[in-house]
């Protein structure tokens, strides 16, 4: 799988993320114990799959990925937060919170692999011009 | 042979595939030594025209040295430096007869003639290395490339002509000239082309050849309006400024006689409202094409005038404005560019150094280049207007 593919499945798992957390809002919280309204749940899950049909729309870009790589800032933030000992689900938390970090590493991954791939269009763009138009 | 193929939307690999063989008498299999990536490769390239399937070979503006005939093919022969109109046409059958090649009845044949008629209700003619729609023909962004029906389709390059002189009569040149030719410009003619881009610029030129008075070129980079005004055109920034309060105080608020929508269905439009929904739609699978400036050139034609699409359109188009073509009385023209018709007069012009139609080459890689320079060409950075191949 190339970086191009693999900003592609990662943004069908955002639409597939953020439709689950729009739909089941309130499950979500209950489970993870999580300290906020079903509602802001729901939200994150249209930026989810806001970023999902981004990614889709431009899949050799590295700014949708950009875009999930700060939704996941958000996303372990409040999986933080339901880590203190006051919840009684942070067990569950606990393994989202892996495999958010997991999701995370990837997309970092994939946001370096399409910048490399920018820089080196542009490297084989300097070398091949033959003219630039008005100067 | 090396190749550029397609894997999917945004994905262009330079592969390793099977040598074309001659499979029809009258084919001919060419050594391609200049290829270009052209607007609508990219329209391919971002997955907007359905029909392609991963490992398709890319490229429909090719020339290139014959290298093997078939046994009916009399007109080419080994060694033949030949131009490849990206239009694959019989040259016998009822649309060839009538010039009407990029219709051509034989050259999408089942099961792709109907998937096509499914879709646009009549089949065109197959093109090179454009979707199974329309034939599923390996492209000639390659080493070598099989030309189907060589011997109508092809024209020999005269001697002391370089590939850049007459590689674009393979498309873009013969579509910027029919842009201006359906805009039947009159003395005293005003044209506005929409879009900067090769084609546009071509079309430029042409409206100047066939005689028109002024012409309005709109776009919003800054190189093609650069260009656009060394041919003698007058430009529109339109992100700078509306560009139909601009055509109206250039035109005494009638509009230009003529537009041409050099653009097609991939408008890059900044925010104007309609835009943005195109966008959008586009985006969530709602809408296939991004129409702004169809909606664009219908609004800034005069009363009577005519609207020429040279851009390419793929499928159901939202929000045209019919209501203002019909009731100002404006006549469409549009067309795939039946390129065979074109070919002998515009190598003419260029013989006789009428135009120098290497004027848009920016950058000229190898085809290993290509997948990055697909990406700048796409992009517009590195002041990109046009990009050769040499294999």
């Amino acid at each position: 799988m190339n970086d191009i593919q693999l900003s592609k499945a990662l943004g069908l798992f955002s639409l597939v993320l953020g439709g689950f957390e729009l739909f089941k809002g309130r499950a979500i919280t209950r489970t993870l114990g999580l300290p906020m309204p079903a509602i802001a749940v729901r939200a994150f899950g249209a930026r989810e799959m806001l970023s999902g049909f981004v990614a889709l729309a431009h899949p050799d870009n590295k700014g949708p990925m950009g875009l999930r790589t700060a939704g996941d800032a958000m996303d372990l933030a409040v999986l933080g937060v339901a880590m203190l000992p006051a919840n009684r689900k942070r067990h569950n938390a606990a393994l989202a919170l892996m495999a958010m970090l997991s999701v995370t590493a990837i997309d970092i991954a994939a946001t370096a692999a399409l910048t490399r791939r920018e820089h080196k269009a542009l490297a084989t763009a300097r070398r091949t011009r033959v003219k630039r138009i008005g100067a | 042979m090396k190749a550029l193929c397609w894997h999917g939307k945004g994905d262009i690999r330079c592969d390793t595939v099977p040598d074309p063989k001659v499979e029809h008498p009258r084919d001919a299999i060419i050594k391609v030594t200049s290829c270009a990536i052209c607007g609508s490769d990219l329209h391919l390239m971002n997955g907007f025209m359905p029909g392609m399937k991963p490992g398709d070979v890319m490229g429909h503006e090719t020339m290139g040295e014959v290298v093997e005939v078939g046994s009916e093919n009399k007109a080419l022969k080994v060694g033949d430096r030949v131009v490849v109109p990206f239009t694959i046409s019989c040259g016998e059958c009822y649309f060839c007869q009538r010039q009407l090649y990029s219709s051509c009845e034989r050259s999408n044949p089942s099961p792709n003639r109907q998937v096509a008629e499914k879709l646009w209700g009549h089949s065109p003619a197959g093109l090179f290395g454009y979707t199974h729609l329309l034939g599923g023909y390996a492209g000639g962004q390659a080493e070598y490339l099989r030309v189907p029906y060589a011997d109508f389709g092809c024209i020999k390059v005269p001697e002391g002509l370089t590939d850049d002189q007459v590689l674009f009569l393979s498309d873009i040149f013969p579509t910027g000239y029919m842009g201006a030719e359906m805009c039947n410009i009159q003395q005293g003619d005003t044209i506005a082309v929409f879009g900067c881009g090769p084609v546009g610029q071509f079309a430029i030129r042409s409206a100047f050849l066939l005689g028109a008075e002024r012409v309005i070129a709109i776009d919003r980079i800054p190189e093609r309006l650069i260009l656009a005004r060394q041919a003698g055109a007058e430009t529109v920034d339109f992100s700078a400024e509306s560009a139909h309060d601009r055509i109206n105080q250039m035109t005494h608020g009638r509009g230009a006689d003529a537009c041409i929508d050099a653009v097609g269905l991939e408008a890059s439009a900044g925010y104007a409202f309609d835009a943005v929904l195109d966008r959008a739609k586009q985006a969530a699978w709602l809408g296939t094409d991004r129409p702004h400036v169809l909606r664009q050139c219908i609004n800034n034609t005069r009363n009577g005038g005519i609207v020429s699409i040279i851009g390419v359109y793929g499928g159901l188009l939202d929000k045209v404005p019919m209501g203002s073509a019909i009731n100002r009385g404006l006549t469409f023209k549009m067309s795939q560019t039946p390129v065979q018709k074109y070919l002998q007069p515009l190598m003419d012009r260029i013989v006789r150094g009428e135009i120098d139609a290497s004027f848009p080459i920016t950058h000229i890689g190898k085809l290993e280049d290509g997948p990055d320079l697909y990406r700048v060409f796409r992009d517009k950075q590195d002041g990109c207007v046009k990009v050769v191949l040499k294999p």
